[in-house]
């Protein structure tokens, strides 16, 4: 009986799980780069949204802080095997209902630094 | 004596000149084909990188998603003239400049070589190359060119291809780069005329010099049309290593079922765990090929709402599936992934419905969004006609009456004792 009423249930005290992160707006630096960075400052499977804190394997951050870490984190992107960063301005906007963050990223090219 | 000295000096400086530019310009393979100068066929033009050498990362083989083009280049790490060349290039390719123009950016860097192109921008390749320049005209005629250092084109609108070869240093081929070079290029030539789409040269390339010419490690290459890379296929799984060898098996495949498994585990698989087929030993040319074209027939899938594993790929062939019986009818696609979700096959999402899937017919593009479940569910919630906080009740009631019940059992005696002791 308790048994069902788990399985019936379609709410649970874990909050709401960060299901998937949309990355848009990059060229060149290719999408799983953006992505492993996306990932590695909280925002992967198994993290979930709990209020206005992000919950990860790892620690406990206010969303706030984790959306700055994610945009920080997206700047850092690099092509694959270099130390160029392209991504000049990156927004990230997270839907507290179904738990999918979208990253918005614009690159210029005109503005790297080679060191 | 002081002449001397001076002249000593000087030779001395020349030597470790030439040592550098040698060893920043030694390696590497370098090829662009176009097929179809019109950018309408999904496979008329591919880029692709190779060398003997370390760290062929993806910085070898840049593409552009959005504006269809390629920078490749040689993999000599991460050294400042090679990066400063390859985002110059990129800068003025973003700008509009004409492939010419922009591999022209190599040269102001030296010991370096850049080789870019696109399906309707032509290709060219700057700095220091050792390139033929193959031009296939509609009569069919093969023009091939042999070019060396400054720059090559091959003019926008026009069938062809520019392949760079030079041996590393270390190579057991080395020396064979003159000859294969001139081999592989009348090959391409002869590939354009007969109709074969780029990709599939591309695969023929990437065979005959990992094979002749020894310098075989990935690398990788891009379908320019489509916008389709190998990624990290075969590139070096760490800085200062080599990629995977472009002539060795990579997996092996069922030719029925279409299950596979990848190498170096395969090794012990001869026949098709599933229905018992003898397996096909897929090289790594073959793979890059199948990889990088883009069949007619095919949709792009995309999945959004869950990141788990085996969804993505799933979900692909479920669509393709269903398209191919029932056309783009988002109802009918809802309820093939809901009918999987049922049998197990979709494991940790919920329930899609019909304005869950969204169709663009005229690219061939499905997106389905879903929603993960919480609390590493693997299945939906039952839907019953009961709330399930009535369950829940009911649940706790029934575990207090077994408890009561447990209790009556235990204490039997007791009960009995002090129930006959008071009816006296």
């Amino acid at each position: 009986m308790t048994y069902m009423a788990y399985a019936s249930t379609t709410e649970t005290d874990q909050g709401i799980p960060i299901s998937g992160v949309i990355i848009k707006g990059n060229d060149i630096v290719p999408t799983d780069s953006i992505r492993n960075n996306i990932a590695s400052v909280g925002f992967r499977t198994g993290s979930y949204i709990q209020g206005d804190t992000l919950i990860t394997s790892k620690r406990k951050v206010p969303i706030s802080e984790a959306l700055e870490n994610a945009r920080q984190a997206a700047l850092l992107s690099t092509i694959p095997g270099t130390n160029v960063t392209p991504i000049k301005v990156a927004d990230v906007k997270l839907d507290k209902e179904t738990g999918i963050l979208t990253v918005t990223v614009i690159e210029d090219f005109s503005m790297v630094k080679v060191k | 004596m002081k002449m001397s000295g001076n002249v000593l000096i000087k030779v001395m400086f020349l030597l470790i000149i030439l040592i550098l530019v040698v060893n920043t310009s030694a390696a590497t393979m370098n090829v662009v084909i176009i097929t179809d100068p019109t950018g309408k066929d999904p496979n008329g033009a591919a880029a692709g990188s190779m060398s003997f050498a370390k760290n062929m990362l993806q910085s070898t083989f840049i593409m552009s998603k959005d504006k269809h083009f390629a920078v490749l280049s040689g993999g000599e790490g991460n050294q400042t003239p090679r990066l400063g060349a390859i985002v110059k290039t990129l800068n003025l390719l973003e700008n509009g400049a004409t492939a010419a123009d922009a591999a022209s950016a190599a040269n102001s860097f030296p010991g370096i070589r850049i080789m870019t192109g696109g399906p309707t921008i032509g290709a060219a390749v700057g700095g220091s190359f050792d390139v033929y320049v193959v031009t296939v005209d509609n009569s069919g005629t093969i023009t091939v060119t042999p070019a060396s250092g400054g720059l090559a084109v091959l003019p926008p609108g026009q069938k062809g291809a520019i392949i760079h070869l030079r041996n590393t240093q270390g190579n057991p081929k080395y020396g064979t780069a003159e000859r294969v070079r001139q081999e592989t290029a009348v090959m391409i030539g002869k590939m354009i005329r007969d109709g074969y789409p780029a990709t599939d040269i591309m695969g023929e390339v990437f065979k005959e010099v990992s094979n002749d010419a020894g310098e075989k490690y990935g690398g990788g290459a891009v379908n320019l049309a489509s916008s389709i890379t190998t990624g990290e296929m075969f590139t070096p799984p760490d800085i200062n290593e080599t990629g995977f060898p472009m002539n060795e098996p990579y997996s092996k495949v069922c030719p029925t079922c279409g299950w596979s498994v990848g190498y170096s585990g395969s090794e012990n698989f001869q026949t098709c765990p599933l229905d018992g087929t003898e397996l096909k030993t897929i090289y790594a040319y073959d793979a890059l090929v199948k990889s990088i074209t883009s069949t007619g027939e095919g949709i792009s899938v995309s999945v959004y709402g869950t990141d788990a594993a085996g969804i993505s790929e799933t979900t692909r062939e479920i669509v393709q599936y269903s398209v191919k019986r029932n056309g783009f009818n988002a109802a009918k696609i809802a309820q093939d992934i809901n009918s999987n979700i049922n049998n197990g096959l979709l494991v940790g999402v919920n329930y899609v419905e019909a304005k869950d899937i969204n169709i663009r017919e005229n690219s061939r593009a499905v997106g389905v969004y879903y929603k993960a479940l919480p609390d590493k569910r693997t299945s939906p919630p039952w839907d019953l006609p009961l709330s399930s906080s009535i369950l829940n009740i009911v649940g706790n009631m029934q575990t207090a009456l077994g408890l009561i019940l447990v209790v009556l059992v235990l204490f039997r005696s007791t009960l009995l004792t002090s129930f006959t002791k008071k009816r006296r």
